[in-house]
């Protein structure tokens, strides 16, 4: 048996983040899961877009994919259905997936592509330097809200839940252990897991710090998974508390699994076929 | 107007069956030895306004849709004048000159001289269906009777097209019989010289060729959202997913197409994507990171009328500047332009092959002329070979995924193999794939990967076969064309040459690079560049790499050239000059 540890997924690159940016320990996070489940690195593909959290494919000793900003979910399901073998995980930020990739993160979770999408949410733009973010809160000051966010901010969860994700959770990288439980939970499910990090950004969010979190996150648990209108008051809670967990676990048929091709066997391993002279028959 | 050919044109609103016919004649032609050029003149509704399918066929080879008219089959009034009058030059088409085949129900305006079969189509059809369109198969009975075609091949054609439907067919088939035997009884046979023999012929749509050479060439995903003129090939393949086994999807967007065939291709799967100009447009910056991954990634572009949503259903060639500075930065690409339906059969499958060898976008750029009309193709070849292009093998030495070599070309490795891990960025990156620009930019190793990949194209224009080119040994002036003009300029300059103009054709099919032999081949000629847009496009990439004096003819109304008309302006251009 193969014994894989932490070192193997040690990437070619230290992390470029700021020091005690929340991405470090989802990064340790992603490698504690990995080696606990006994993925070896070649067969991991990490697909990200473009932001802070993004960079991370770099540092992390695996196929890895750093590509568009808000376009790493079409890369991912693509990635799971050509090659079902892999474990597939799509990283990315905020202003990634709810700006610029809304609809990719809509219509992934509705279709159930058996991959996992972690997003590190700041609710604020890191890597441009401090913006408003789709998640930032009403009156957030910033680069570009220099009187106030007027927005209300998307909640991820809530919108994955309507999406028809099967899988849906918060972490918080203030709290590295019962993150590394979710991931890994996220992983082992098959079909679409969302995981949403709150994820202090040390540098421009002076206001969702870690302090902030710590003062109101809380770790919530449920024994009753499946039960949507549950899953969805507790998506809600957001203000004095905020809980964390696994909100939402549900069973359904993944978009690949009931493809008619896809059910012949991996696309990957699919011999060449061509035509034949029959083939033409048809149009004559 | 030449005896060895036919020329038939169905004509009526959209909903009348116009398509239907013209594709039952379209078989019934080709499968009497026939080849077959048709020309598809629709608008962009469901219902109502005027539509025609035009066929022309002959035993001898046809390069377009023709100039001429010797059957038309009018499903409605306004077809039957639209037609017949000489005025009105429908959509550039030439008027009648033959017989029109029509409902007793229908009166011409005025009597024009053409020959007027007038016929109880709509109670011919009564007797045998309650459907009123098997009035048409009534008319297409007639007008094949017309052209002397024995019945059985239409026969056979009529329960192919109904096939799932046996009383259906049945009907249609002895509605068309009592069509048949009406002509028979009551007209004069059409005079021409065709001679049919028994020889089936394969007759498809640029769309489908295009699906079928990705096929022929490994492909095993497609994926695309759905856009006029690029969705007949869409349709095909997703009729044919299970067939072919090839996983079609259409997904949220362009984006997602393109992003996800980009993916796929990542993970090893030859994949494509393809849409029309809007759809095109939503795919730049992905096509970049194609570029800069250096993934391979075949893009199927079939143009339509622009800008914007344009004439959705007219042709044109005026997404040549879109296709070619699409996305940011220099990056290699390679542009591929068939000029016939059997072209985009055999290019599409060199376009997954080059693909995978240069590690670059590769844009198969067709028309909606192209996508649309079937024609028939010769003989296809098969017998194809995959390459590949380079590959690691596992776990070897120090990979270096963008490793600097001669040709430009480095070794792909993919996810689930060992020892390769590595990470493909759309940051500018080193050998490794690892950043350059993070901590601190390197300008020397952002000088090396960039020369590597530019020089990609350099080995491949070392590469490219000879330009083709048609009557060109003796010409003194040479007409330069891309793409869909290549039958119907062919055409034009048999006319010019029957009236002892020595004008030849540069036929470009690989339109970037272009093959540095063009440059030998225009010397010391007059040169005239074709092209359907306004403001000639590719006329103007001729121009900047060869620094050639040109002149230019286009049409930009939304149709495609026809042989008569191009070769009065191409003589216009000769004669003026000279």
């Amino acid at each position: 048996m193969i014994m894989i540890t932490v070192k193997d997924y040690e990437g070619p690159v230290k992390p470029d983040w700021c020091p005690a940016c929340g991405n470090f320990s989802q990064l340790s996070a992603i490698k504690n899961v990995l080696v606990e489940l006994k993925v070896e690195p070649k067969d991991v593909a990490v697909i990200s877009g473009i932001g802070c959290s993004s960079n991370l494919p770099e540092f992390i000793k695996a196929y890895g994919f750093h590509g568009l900003h808000g376009r790493l979910l079409p890369v991912a399901s693509a990635v799971k259905w050509a090659n079902p073998k892999l474990t597939v995980i799509g990283y990315g930020g905020d202003g990634d997936g709810f700006f610029e990739g809304t609809q990719h993160f809509f219509h992934t979770a509705k279709r159930n592509v058996d991959i996992t999408y972690i997003v590190s949410d700041n609710e604020i733009f890191g890597l441009t330097t401090g913006q408003a973010s789709p998640t930032s809160e009403m009156g957030f000051v910033s680069k570009s809200t220099p009187e106030g966010n007027i927005e209300r901010p998307v909640n991820p969860l809530t919108f994955a839940l309507a999406a028809g994700a099967t899988f849906v959770a918060r972490g918080f990288s203030g709290d590295p252990k019962h993150l590394q439980d979710i991931i890994k939970r996220g992983i082992q499910h098959r079909g679409f897991s969302f995981i949403d990090v709150l994820s202090p950004c040390v540098t421009f969010n002076k206001i969702n710090t870690y302090d902030y979190f710590r003062k109101r996150v809380y770790r919530r648990e449920s024994d009753n998974l499946e039960d949507f209108t549950e899953a969805y008051k507790a998506c809600e809670e957001w203000g004095e508390k905020i809980p964390i967990g696994v909100f939402y676990q549900a069973k359904r048929d993944t978009y690949e699994g009931l493809d008619p091709v896809y059910k012949k066997g991996p696309i990957i391993d699919m011999p060449y076929r061509g035509l034949k002279t029959e083939d033409l028959e048809e149009f004559m | 107007m030449d005896e060895n050919e036919i020329i038939v044109r169905v004509a009526g609103a959209a909903g009348d069956g116009v398509q239907s016919a013209g594709l039952i004649f379209s078989k019934t032609f080709s499968r009497s030895g026939l080849n077959v050029v048709t020309y598809n003149y629709y608008q962009d509704i469901v219902r109502g306004g005027q539509s025609w399918y035009q066929i022309r066929a002959s035993h001898n080879p046809v390069r377009s849709q023709g100039d001429g008219l010797d059957v038309l089959v009018a499903l409605n009034r306004d077809g039957l004048e639209r037609h017949t009058n000489p005025e009105i030059n429908e959509g550039g088409a030439s008027p009648l000159d033959g017989i029109a085949i029509f409902d007793e129900s229908i009166s011409p305006s005025q009597e024009r001289n053409v020959t007027y079969c007038k016929m109880p189509l709509s109670g011919i059809a009564s007797k045998h269906s309650k459907v009123s369109l098997v009035k048409n198969t009534v008319a297409i009975g007639a007008a094949v009777a017309s052209l002397g075609i024995e019945f059985d091949v239409l026969a056979e054609v009529i329960k192919d097209t109904f096939g799932n439907k046996g009383a259906v067919a049945d009907q249609n088939v002895n509605a068309a019989r009592e069509g048949y035997d009406y002509y028979v009884e009551h007209y004069k046979p059409v005079s021409k010289k065709v001679t049919y023999s028994g020889k089936k012929r394969v007759l498809i749509n640029g769309g489908e060729a295009v699906g079928l050479g990705a096929v022929s060439g490994g492909l095993k995903m497609y994926i695309a959202y759905p856009m006029t003129p690029a969705s007949s090939c869409l349709h095909f393949l997703a009729a044919h997913s299970s067939k072919y086994d090839v996983f079609v999807k259409i997904p949220e967007d362009e984006i997602s197409a393109i992003t996800m065939a980009i993916g796929a291709n990542y993970a090893g799967v030859r994949a494509m994507t393809g849409s029309s100009g809007g759809g095109f447009s939503l795919m730049v910056e992905a096509l970049g990171m194609a570029g800069m991954l250096e993934i391979p990634l075949v893009v199927y572009e079939s143009q339509r009328s622009g800008p914007s949503t344009g004439l959705p259903t007219k042709t044109e060639q005026g997404d040549l500047n879109l296709v070619l500075g699409a996305s940011q930065g220099d990056f290699p690409r390679i542009i591929l332009a068939p000029g016939t339906v059997e072209e985009c059969f055999y290019m599409t499958r060199e376009a997954m092959n080059l693909a995978q060898v240069y590690q670059t976008p590769v844009i198969v750029m067709s028309d909606l002329y192209l996508s649309e009309h079937v024609e028939t193709v010769p003989d296809l070849e098969l017998e194809f070979e995959l390459d590949d292009g380079k590959r690691a093998a596992d776990n070897e030495e120090n990979y270096r995924r963008y490793l600097i070599t001669e040709d430009g070309i480095s070794p792909r490795a993919f996810p689930g193999q060992s020892g390769l891990m590595h990470n493909e960025d759309s940051d500018e990156h080193d050998e490794y794939g690892n950043v350059v620009s993070d901590a601190e930019t390197d300008p020397r190793k952002r000088i090396a990967i960039m020369e590597k990949r530019m020089r990609k194209l350099d080995t491949y224009k070392s590469k490219m076969k000879p330009t083709h080119t048609y009557r060109f040994e003796d010409a003194d002036v040479a007409i330069v064309q891309w793409g869909s003009t290549k039958g119907v300029v062919e055409e034009a300059i048999d006319v010019l040459r029957k009236e002892g103009i020595k004008a030849g054709a540069i036929e470009v099919s690989h339109v970037f690079p272009l093959n540095p032999d063009i440059r030998e081949l225009m010397s010391g000629k007059k040169v005239i560049v074709v092209e359907n847009n306004f403001s000639g496009q590719f006329n103007r990439l001729l121009k900047s790499e060869f620094l050639v004096k040109t002149e230019f003819v286009n049409k930009f109304n939304g149709e495609a050239f026809y042989p008569g008309e191009l070769a009065a302006e191409l003589k216009a251009k000769i004669k003026g000059g000279a």
